[in-house]
């Protein structure tokens, strides 16, 4: 008999693909930063969907966060674009190829400052993208100024305190008509882990707001984004499970005490309950509890607005399914019939 | 008037002797008021007689309401630049008509609305008073409508002083307004007007005129812009994000 | 586009138009769906011009092809937006911080717009870098007699992007390798199966990683330069008349040229001068320029600006023993230019010596 341990089996998704194909470089990264942690559930995220690296495109603006999208799918392409301005090429390259699944990962500064024009239009617009903003209300990469959506009153590690209010991106998002919003926190693993696959098969923009700490520049006393802030006032909206459209699993509910969602692929998410008056698809309820948990000081997570079957951007722009980009010559130049017909219009 | 043959490269002379096919036409007039299409079928009247032409529009940045002026350019030797002395002025806009006219070098003719009294401005010119509004009042019924149609006059007026083809001229009407008969005809009407009144009062007394070529055969006429998006529709251009751009490439952006 | 680039099986569009709420997001999509394989064009006038600065910064060195239309007006600022101007020259070919330099196409006339158009687009693919087509409101929104255009019948080039057939033939593929020794590399494109690489617009080697290194910063900046002079050609020439009696030379783009032919008529007749005339088509200059100012003992430059900076251009590209022949004539009050104008400027010029 073989004394040699037999080698363990590798776990593999539909693919046949095993977890190493999802990873990335090495993190650059703090230790300890919350991005990290939120590069592994996108990992984890992407791998027991079952997606082919190959059609995934990230992208991203110029920060901590958006240094990010080099630790995770390395056979996917990778755009680091600038400052505030993913948005943009991320809608160009969507139009080109409508069959690209599209990571776009931004940061509170990114999108909430510089970014904040692009990240309204994107919202609006609904393209189909995960737009991620990893949230930890400072400037990380420029050494830790305040961000947009730090805290009023939350004191910087130097003891200058924020005097201006903050940007709930999620209130802003919702409001501007996203069809997927969410909140998280980089520490909680099960529900991001949800939400991520949640937001792969939705169709459309799925903005989700992560809190995820800055251990260097924004994780001590006085800071409403620290580690410790945020595990004390994350006030879970609702428990959410998520089952994939190729997997075969009944989830029983009581009725009226969970929402469930169909997805455009027919994946189910199911949301239980947690907070009263939670219903993640109604706007008005939606901005309400937000905005009072904000006055508690406390973080609303988990997925707080969702509109499964609204039409995103390449729909109504009724292109042909193959991507533009690859369609042949004959397909896009007009004949010389066409040419000889506009120059007698002019004649 | 009977056709000549076109005259040897003439260079600014008395007012006795014929200047044809080599002088600019300037129309000023005010930005909304309809004289987009009168300028339009006048610049294709000259081109469709084989005259080679350019032109100018220089409008203000605003939709309507401030001077717009619409420069034409008619040469026989093919220079479609802009000119810059204007020979042949039409003042349609009281608010500039003095402006425009104190501009002009000596001998040279202006066509104008009879109540701006133009005349009075300066000794050195050759002026033709039109009564634009008693005009468009005997060819236009409604009063609602006149506002549209009264710039057309002043190509009929053109027509006969400079002895452009009328036929040339209703056809580049049609060709803008064929799909409208309603506007077609009541245009067609004040065209007419307009050269009824310049032969049985006006007294041809500027060198100007044209006499047809064959100088533009098979051309076309097109702006850059429009040319410039027929490429990019040919080139297979797959995306073309625009932004506020009311007056850029119009075919294939929005 | 809705009447001739409908699908015809399935009545849907084979493009994509989009009105982006600023001209910043206009180039970043147009760079976007570049970088994912499509043809993709903007326009815009000289403000959005200065608000693209970064963005074309970013697809000059990531090497991502654009085409950029510039319609100018008379700038600086909002300037006179309803009035023609040639001012946009240095902004176009230097646009961004740092060493940039891009590729610029001068069209004349419309058939050079519509021409230019078509060859915006292949040059722009076969180089990766982006390429801005400088109109003027002239030249854009005015009736222009022209010949009919002629069908673009040669295939689009759509430049190097990576096959399997040339993957396997490049040994080791790395995104800005030079593999051909003419600056320019191999692409490869997002959902082709093609290998993967990080676009961005900090720092990085022939591998596409990022890297600090003075080495590798150097060798692909001077590989840009190179494919800057790969550019010089392919980027249409010059259109030269040349008068062999001539001492002197006319070196003039865009819509000027009309008033340019008019004026060496009257400079011929009136003055009894004869003058070579060199029209301007494209930048990088190409080898036509130094000939050209050589060949004459005094150049007129001839433009549609106050600050001369097509000759400016010319002082910084072409042979600098040679820049004292250069002189301006210029004009720049927003009417398109005249030809009296011209000859006045070069009869007086030419009085005083």
């Amino acid at each position: 008999m073989s004394t040699d341990a037999p080698a363990p089996v590798k776990k593999t998704n539909r693919l046949n693909l095993d977890v190493t194909s999802y990873r990335g470089s090495k993190t650059t990264l703090c230790a300890g930063c919350g991005h990290n942690a939120i590069s592994e559930r996108i990992i984890d995220a992407f791998f027991e969907m079952g997606v082919d690296p190959k059609r995934v495109i990230k992208l991203s603006g110029i920060g901590c966060s958006s240094k990010s999208p080099a630790y995770f799918l390395n056979p996917s392409h990778g755009f680091n674009s600038v400052h505030g301005r993913m948005p943009s090429v991320a809608t160009g390259a969507m139009l080109a190829n409508q069959s690209l699944l599209a990571i776009g990962v931004s940061g509170d500064g990114d999108s909430g400052a510089i970014g904040i024009g692009q990240f309204v239009h994107s919202m609006r617009r609904n393209l189909p993208l995960i737009y991620i903003i990893e949230d930890n209300g400072c400037y990380g990469l420029t050494k830790g100024q305040f961000s947009p959506t730090a805290d009023l009153g939350s004191k910087a590690k130097n003891g200058v305190v924020n005097d201006l209010p903050p940007i709930d991106m999620c209130a802003l998002a919702v409001e501007l008509g996203a069809s997927f919003v969410a909140r998280s926190f980089s520490g909680d693993k099960k529900q991001l882990l949800s939400i991520l696959k949640a937001a792969i098969a939705h169709r459309g923009t799925s903005m989700i707001d992560v809190i995820s700490p800055c251990v260097t520049f924004n994780d001590h006393e006085g800071s409403t984004k620290s580690y410790a802030y945020v595990k004390d006032h994350e006030e879970p909206l609702s428990e959410i499970s998520f089952v994939p459209y190729f997997e075969d699993i009944s989830v029983d509910y009581e009725p009226g005490a969970a929402t469930q969602v169909k997805m455009h692929d027919g994946s189910h998410l199911t949301l239980r309950k947690i907070a009263e008056d939670y219903n993640p698809s109604d706007k008005i309820t939606a901005m309400r509890l937000m905005h009072e948990s904000l006055r508690r000081g406390e973080f609303a997570t988990g997925v707080i607005y969702i509109e499964p079957d609204k039409d995103d951007f390449l729909t109504t722009l009724n292109l042909v399914p193959e991507p533009l980009a690859f369609l042949s010559q004959s397909r896009v130049r007009p004949s010389k019939a066409v040419l000889d017909q506009l120059m007698d219009s002019l004649t | 008037m009977s056709s000549t043959l076109p005259a040897p490269a003439p260079q600014r002379t008395q007012a006795s002797s014929s200047v044809t096919n080599d002088f600019s036409i300037q129309v000023a007039t005010v930005n909304g008021s309809g004289s987009q299409t009168a300028n339009l079928v006048l610049l294709r009247s000259l081109f469709q007689m084989g005259i080679p032409v350019s032109g100018k529009n220089l409008f203000p940045s605003n939709i309507a309401g401030l001077p717009t002026w619409y420069t034409i350019r008619a040469n026989h030797r093919g220079y479609i630049a802009r000119k810059k002395e204007i020979d042949f002025l039409v003042a349609m806009n009281p608010e500039t008509a003095k402006d425009d006219v104190m501009s002009l070098e000596p001998g040279r003719a202006v066509v104008y609305d009879e109540p701006l009294k133009l005349d009075t401005l300066r000794s050195d010119l050759i002026f033709y008073p039109v009564p634009f509004d008693k005009i468009v009042a005997e060819v236009c019924s409604e009063a609602k409508l006149r506002r549209l149609v009264k710039n057309m006059i002043y190509d009929g007026i053109l027509a006969e002083l400079l002895s452009i083809d009328l036929g040339e001229m209703e056809k580049a009407l049609t060709r803008q307004m064929g799909k409208k008969p309603k506007a077609l005809a009541l245009n067609l009407a004040a065209l007419e007007g307009g050269k009824k009144y310049a032969a049985e009062h006006l007294t041809k007394r500027d060198p100007y005129r044209v006499a047809p070529l064959d100088k533009t055969a098979g051309q076309i006429l097109v702006e850059g812009n429009a040319a410039a998006a027929m490429g990019c529709l040919f080139a297979g251009s797959r995306s073309s994000p625009g932004t506020r751009s009311r007056r850029r490439l119009r075919c294939p952006r929005r | 586009m809705r009447k001739y680039r409908m699908d015809p099986e399935t009545g849907k569009a084979t493009f994509a138009i989009v009105q982006a709420e600023d001209e910043i997001s206009s180039l970043g999509m147009v760079i976007g769906a570049s970088w994912a394989g499509a043809r993709a064009m903007t326009s815009t006038s000289g403000p959005g011009i200065s608000l693209m600065s970064e963005f074309a910064g970013l697809a000059y060195y990531a090497e991502i092809p654009a085409v950029i239309f510039d319609i100018q007006r008379v700038g600086p600022s909002t300037g006179l937006p309803t009035r023609t101007a040639q001012g946009d020259v240095l902004c176009a070919a230097l646009n961004s911080h740092g060493d940039t330099r891009h590729v610029v196409l001068l069209p004349a006339s419309a058939e050079e717009c519509f021409d230019m158009s078509v060859a915006a687009f292949d040059l722009s693919e076969r180089l990766q870098t982006p390429v801005f087509v400088l109109s003027d409101l002239d030249l854009g929104m005015n009736n222009w007699m022209s010949k009919p255009f002629t069908y673009p019948d040669k295939p689009f080039d759509r430049g190097k992007v990576l096959d399997e057939e040339k993957l396997k033939a490049i040994e080791a593929w790395g995104r800005y390798k030079d593999v051909d020794g003419d600056g320019v590399p191999w692409r490869s494109l997002p959902g082709t199966g093609m290998p993967a690489y990080f676009t961005r617009g900090s720092g990085h080697n022939a591998m596409a990683q990022y890297s600090e290194k003075p080495d590798d910063y150097v060798k692909n900046v001077d590989r840009l330069a190179r494919k800057f002079d790969t550019a010089r050609t392919l980027v249409p020439a010059p259109v030269v008349q040349r008068d062999e009696k001539a001492s002197i030379g006319i070196i003039a783009y865009g819509s000027s040229h009309w008033a340019v032919e008019e004026s060496r008529d009257q400079l011929r007749e009136e003055g009894e001068l004869a003058t070579s005339y060199l029209r301007l088509r494209g930048y990088p200059f190409t080898p036509e320029l130094d000939d050209f100012i050589r060949r004459h003992d005094r150049i007129y430059v001839v433009e549609q600006n106050r600050d001369a900076q097509m000759l400016s251009l010319l002082r910084m590209d072409t042979d600098p023993t040679q820049m004292a022949r250069l002189r301006s004539v210029l004009h720049y009050n927003g009417l398109p230019i005249d030809a009296r104008s011209i000859t006045d400027s070069i009869l007086a010029q030419e009085k005083v010596g």
